[in-house]
């Protein structure tokens, strides 16, 4: 039984983590969850890694999960969310929770709409940057790009710096392509409005929220992480430009 | 800037949150409120803009995007960030990364770093508008 309370609580964790969730978000769910299903819990986590103790009756568990990938996807960190508080309500069985917690490692919306979502940010956010007409159009397709050798890269267990330097090269390297077809484009603005969908907003605001609650070890090393990152994206796009000027 | 460009602007920064809320995969009830959420944020950077400068205009903006995500996360049961990320995303300098990667690539080293300043100043307007009004929300009496 402490077992199995231990794998949900585990589980829920290791959810929250992989999504980008704060460090004490997944700390205080899992005490949380813990305290309702009737045992006393204490976890110490950091970006990555989980420790976490389960305890009753004198009878201590304790196990250590590894937590090597972090991607960003706050529907999870939603989910979760709302997990533990029908959990805290009494309105879950411990089997029901395990259940609920699977069913959240499924997508929520299918490849078409992300993918549209994709174009049509990067689109917008070049119109607000001052991007006109056929600018409009080249930076969707660059969104697009971008979105694509990000997510096959993944595939390929790459981590995210190689990602996002990947993908600036290659949608720096498009943008010159088409503008040499359509010469008086703005290249900053279209790589900029593309490359955008790879900022790493998520870790972002996760690391300025656990500064506020005194979790600095995973405050600053996520502000790394964001930092590292964006320098990713910004050597991409210089190696291609510096090409293109030989 | 007038009436008609500020109406553009605004469907234009409520769309590209929203779509930034789809990508970040955010559950559909929350979907309009982080597109509205981000619209209030460039609303409230381009009213100020005019008058304190960008940084200023980022820090107003960026508590405004958290001001909004703590009150309606509240009456949706969602986490904050879930409203708060996406609202904050028309607010990174990500074109001022861009002119200071270029500047340095032409050897104009000092426009680079001046470049960089700014973009490191803005992006610290950004945490603490987020930081000081999460935290403004979280006071509590000491018991």
């Amino acid at each position: 039984m402490q077992n199995e309370v231990m794998n949900v609580i585990m589980t829920a964790g290791e959810l929250l983590l992989t999504s980008g969730a704060e460090v004490y978000r997944a700390e205080e769910t899992m005490e949380r969850m813990g305290k309702s299903l009737g045992y006393s819990v204490e976890a110490y986590v950091t970006p990555t890694g989980i420790m976490v103790t389960v305890a009753k009756d004198g009878y201590f568990l304790t196990r250590i999960r590894r937590i090597r990938s972090r991607n960003q996807d706050l529907g999870r960190i939603a989910g979760v969310n709302q997990i533990s508080r029908e959990l805290a309500m009494g309105s879950l069985t411990l089997e029901q929770t395990k259940l609920r917690l699977q069913e959240l490692r499924g997508p929520i919306y299918n490849t078409f709409i992300r993918y549209f979502a994709v174009m049509v940010a990067s689109a917008c956010l070049t119109f607000m940057l001052g991007g006109r007409q056929y600018e409009l159009i080249i930076a969707a397709g660059a969104g697009l790009i971008a979105y694509l050798v990000d997510l096959l890269l993944s595939r390929f267990n790459a981590n995210p710096y190689l990602r996002s330097f990947a993908a600036a090269f290659l949608v720096a390297n498009g943008v010159y392509t088409v503008r040499s077809f359509v010469p008086n484009i703005s290249m900053p603005l279209v790589t900029v409005g593309g490359l955008m969908i790879l900022v790493p907003g998520v870790a972002m605001a996760s690391a300025v929220r656990d500064l506020v609650q005194g979790e600095l070890l995973s405050g600053t090393s996520r502000v790394v992480e964001a930092v590292a990152i964006a320098a990713a994206l910004a050597a991409g796009s210089a190696v291609a430009v510096g090409l293109w000027r030989l | 800037m007038n009436g008609h460009d500020l109406i553009l602007q605004f469907l234009a920064s409520a769309i590209a949150s929203g779509g930034f809320a789809v990508i970040f995969k955010i559950p559909p009830p929350s979907l309009l409120v982080a597109a509205l959420t981000g619209a209030a944020g460039w609303m409230a950077y381009l009213l100020v803009l005019p008058n304190s400068g960008t940084i200023m205009a980022t820090f107003i903006a960026s508590a405004m995007v958290s001001f909004v995500a703590e009150v309606s996360s509240r009456r949706l049961k969602t986490p904050a960030t879930t409203i708060a990320v996406p609202g904050i995303i028309p607010l990174v300098p990500g074109m001022r990364v861009y002119r200071s990667m270029e500047y340095f690539l032409n050897g104009d080293n000092l426009n680079g770093i001046d470049e960089a300043a700014i973009t490191l100043l803005i992006s610290g307007a950004i945490a603490f508008g987020l930081a000081i009004v999460s935290s403004a929300y979280r006071l509590r009496k000491k018991h």
